[in-house]
């Protein structure tokens, strides 16, 4: 199947699904609500009580680095879905990115009605030049790896019987229109490097710089902060340490398909 | 005892960019902290401060060296 034909079919199944996004928001979550897995939580370690509060902040941690990683995202696939250069797969970029939107929507409709607010995105603009190497396929990259991770959590998530149906629904929803954009993402990126043959070694070495920001915002000691727990930032390191299996396994799931095709390093997994 | 603000970012951003860095270092202009460094760098302020950082009230140019920075979120370990 060409790229063309993929983007075609996954176009006509997004127009399906347009009328299907409905979440039956509860009025309030309360302490007894799991609302992120256990095993899934970045300091698993704690008692049951303190667990679940820490659940609630790192689930709108989780949908605050979604919402947040999203804007670039839509920028992109917007500026793509206009060029020429996209121009068979254009309707699809274009689907790609309302479903983006209305992603966005429902992680900050979460977080805003029961924290109250999203947590910031720890970053801020530049001056400094992009990166030149290979934009196209950083883009594709960082994108594909993205949603690859993030998908993990969501089809965990999606069928863990612990979490509260609002959380089980977010992520199924989630799930659901991820697994288009990966399978999207997964045969672009292959058209992309065979067709370039790019210095493997550049991307790499941006693309670990990636994939290690994301996963540091993924221990955010706000969180820890906001769910009552003491000595924030040394428990934040205690937990990356701890946690670096898991994190090695993860990647090495999520990133598979960039590792097949050269762009990631195994040996510098964060 | 923990090492001064200053020790302690001058020591991580040489260790990032291979190379020492001064109090006065044009970090960004220099392009020796990549985006991605930033970010790191913040959560690193962050912990030596013992807070958060709001970073939508920053002044243009608050990273821009490390003496910057010890100016902006450290005032009182400025001539350490």
């Amino acid at each position: 199947m060409t790229l063309a034909t993929l983007a075609g079919r996954l176009h006509r199944l997004s127009l399906t699904r347009d009328g299907d996004n409905a979440i039956a928001w509860p009025d309030r979550l309360t302490d007894e609500d799991w609302c992120f897995s256990h095993d899934l939580l970045s300091h698993p370690d704690l008692a049951e009580t303190e667990a679940r509060r820490l659940a609630f902040w790192e689930a709108v941690n989780f949908f605050s680095l979604n919402f947040h990683g999203e804007r670039p995202l839509m920028a992109g696939l917007a500026a793509r879905a206009g060029s020429a250069a996209y121009g068979t797969v254009a309707p699809y970029l274009a689907a790609f990115e309302r479903e983006e939107a209305a992603h966005s929507a429902m992680f900050a409709t979460f977080c805003e009605r029961y924290a109250g607010r999203l947590y910031p995105e720890k970053t801020i603009a530049t001056s400094r030049r992009q990166d030149p190497v290979e934009p196209e396929i950083l883009f594709f990259a960082q994108t594909l790896f993205f949603e690859e991770l993030m998908d993990l959590y969501n089809r965990r998530m999606a069928e863990d019987p612990l979490l509260h149906p609002v959380i089980r629904r977010i992520h199924a929803l989630h799930h659901r229109d991820e697994t288009g954009h990966i399978l999207f993402g997964r045969r672009i990126l292959r058209d992309l490097v065979t067709r370039h043959d790019p210095d493997r070694g550049a991307l790499r070495r941006h693309l670990m710089g990636f994939v290690r920001l994301t996963w540091m915002q993924l221990y955010n000691a706000d969180a820890y902060r906001d769910a009552g727990l003491d000595e924030v930032y040394a428990r934040r390191n205690r937990a990356w340490v701890a946690q670096t299996g898991f994190r090695h396994a993860m990647t090495q799931t999520a990133g598979h398909h960039l590792l097949a095709l050269g762009l990631l390093d195994t040996e510098v997994l964060p | 005892m923990k090492d001064a603000p200053s020790i302690t970012l001058k020591r991580w951003i040489g260790e990032r960019c291979g190379r020492a860095v001064a109090d006065d270092t044009p970090l960004l202009e220099e392009e020796l902290i990549t985006s991605f460094d930033l970010v790191e760098l913040i959560l690193i302020i962050e912990e030596l401060r013992g807070n958060p950082i709001d970073l939508l009230h920053l002044a243009p140019g608050s990273f821009a060296s490390v003496a910057q920075i010890l100016k902006t979120f450290f005032a009182e370990h400025t001539h350490v």
